[in-house]
């Protein structure tokens, strides 16, 4: 038994529960998306636009260790594509990737606080970058980034660590609100 | 088998998805169309969701813009309405010099007139009580100012210096009751004494009952007192009664010059010799023309000197 599982001991969660957690994630999934396709696009003139949906599959990398929280991220990207213009599956690739290095860095490092989870969302974001840019290269056979993408990546990574701390709070907010441990 | 996918069921789940993804990015590239099984019902779901979203931001961003806007406008208004404020104290300012301007002509005019040499003053304040009628001005014995100089306006006789200081000098009017000025009546030479009353205006004192004095004949002074000029302008005849017993008539007169409104005054030196003369001043007052002072607009032509002998 190495440290993770020690200090992770499973414990059967109810069903209940697990469909309170997955409901807590739908809602905040959603307006996630929402903000990100509306909002925030109106007061960032769209140039750079924070990921809250990449925020939120940091969060399920962080915590939820589980099959749900595979799926969580996989329907997160599809959900991104759906609402992009973007080659369908090249969102739900990035998230998915995303959520599965979290995870195995979370299972190596104590990242339970606020300063952790700011560098690896911003992380993430670079992460998610270089996933969309290498799948773009490998089926779209794209084979130069311009400069200005670089610093388009860099302000929303930028803009995604900021609000970590906001959206990490809301969710846990929410989870509470729903009855989830 | 079951423990090593329970142990690493995270991971194979995650590879499954990603495969997935893969399988969803080979078939959007391959295929013309999009190949999207749930996107439909997404788009379907949240749509109106986002258009309620959009809605209600751009409403936010129209009143967070109307609000900028609106402090712009306060600004510019409020630096509007000092500009405002600013042009108005100019534009009073200016009339003020206008006005000062015409009053000080006026009484240059007056002053080129006179028989003798004459001081400009201000006034600086009136009398402290309701009783008596003075004034104070802003000259006094350092600029040649004596008790017993005469006070004139362009309209005609002020009244007479009272008493000086060094800097400051207090002038009876004509129509305080201690006053006196020794008159003529213009248009029939008959002569007497103007003096103020306690209440306001003046009366013309000791002129025979038999004497033709009319309203609205014009009372000017005869120079005979040694203090004024001959031939200023006193007054206008507003009200004439003849009684039954005593020998004078009552006949009230109303003062050229508005006290309560000068401002600015000059004073006449004194001297006997020159108000009797007959100089300038008489020769303005010769024919009974409000503008012979030099009170409206330009100084009227000289007119031939004539008498005055009653």
């Amino acid at each position: 038994m190495n440290l993770y599982e020690a200090t992770h001991t499973p414990q059967a969660p109810s069903l209940g529960s697990e469909l309170r957690a997955a409901g807590a994630y739908v809602l905040t999934g959603s307006v996630a998306l929402l903000l990100q396709t509306t909002l925030l696009h109106s007061l960032t003139g769209g140039r750079a636009i924070p990921d809250l949906v990449l925020i939120l599959c940091v969060y399920l990398g962080l915590h939820e260790h589980n099959v749900g929280g595979a799926t969580g991220a996989f329907l997160l990207g599809y959900l991104l594509d759906s609402f992009s213009g973007s080659l369908v599956g090249l969102n739900a690739f990035a998230l998915t990737t995303v959520y599965l290095v979290v995870y195995l860095m979370s299972r190596r490092l104590w990242m339970n606080n606020t300063l952790s989870s700011i560098a690896m969302v911003f992380l993430a974001t670079l992460l998610k970058g270089i996933a969309i840019v290498g799948a773009l290269a490998t089926y779209l056979a794209i084979d130069r980034v311009s400069l200005d993408a670089a610093e388009v990546l860099l302000a929303e990574a930028l803009l995604a660590a900021a609000l970590t701390p906001a959206v990490f709070a809301l969710l846990g907010r929410v989870k509470r609100m729903l009855g989830v441990v | 088998m079951l423990e090593f996918i329970r142990r690493n069921r995270v991971l194979l789940s995650s590879s499954f998805f990603l495969v997935c993804s893969l399988a969803l990015l080979s078939l959007n590239a391959r295929h013309p169309g999009r190949v999207d099984p749930l996107g439909r019902a997404f788009l379907e779901v949240m749509a109106p969701l986002q258009a309620v979203t959009t809605g209600l931001a751009r409403r936010t961003g129209d009143l967070w813009s109307g609000y900028v806007s609106l402090i712009g406008v306060e600004r510019e208004n409020g630096r509007l309405r000092g500009y405002l404020h600013e042009l108005e104290r100019h534009a009073t300012h200016q009339r003020e010099l206008e006005l000062m301007n015409r009053r000080l002509k006026r009484l240059l005019a007056l002053q080129r007139r006179l028989p003798t040499r004459a001081v400009a003053a201000e006034v600086s304040s009136r009398d402290a009580s309701v009783w008596f009628q003075s004034l104070t001005l802003d000259k006094g014995e350092v600029d040649g100012l004596e008790p017993g100089m005469s006070v004139l306006a362009p309209a005609g006789v002020v009244g007479v210096i009272s008493s000086t200081s060094p800097h400051a000098a207090r002038v009876l009017l004509l129509t305080d009751p201690n006053s006196g000025v020794d008159v003529l009546v213009q248009r029939t030479r008959v002569r007497g004494i103007v003096s103020g009353l306690l209440e306001q205006g003046a009366v013309l004192k000791y002129v025979k009952r038999a004497e033709d004095v009319r309203v609205g004949d014009r009372v000017v002074a005869s120079g005979l007192d040694g203090i004024f000029p001959k031939g200023i302008t006193v007054g206008r005849v507003t009200r004439v009664s003849r009684k039954d017993r005593g020998l004078f008539l009552y006949a009230e007169v109303a003062p050229a010059a508005d006290a309560s409104r000068l401002e600015e005054v000059l004073v006449a030196h004194a001297s006997g010799a020159e108000l009797q003369a007959g100089g300038p001043a008489s020769e303005v007052a010769g024919p009974p023309d409000p503008a012979a002072l030099g009170i409206l607009g330009p100084p009227a032509p000289v007119a031939p000197a004539r008498g005055h002998a009653r």
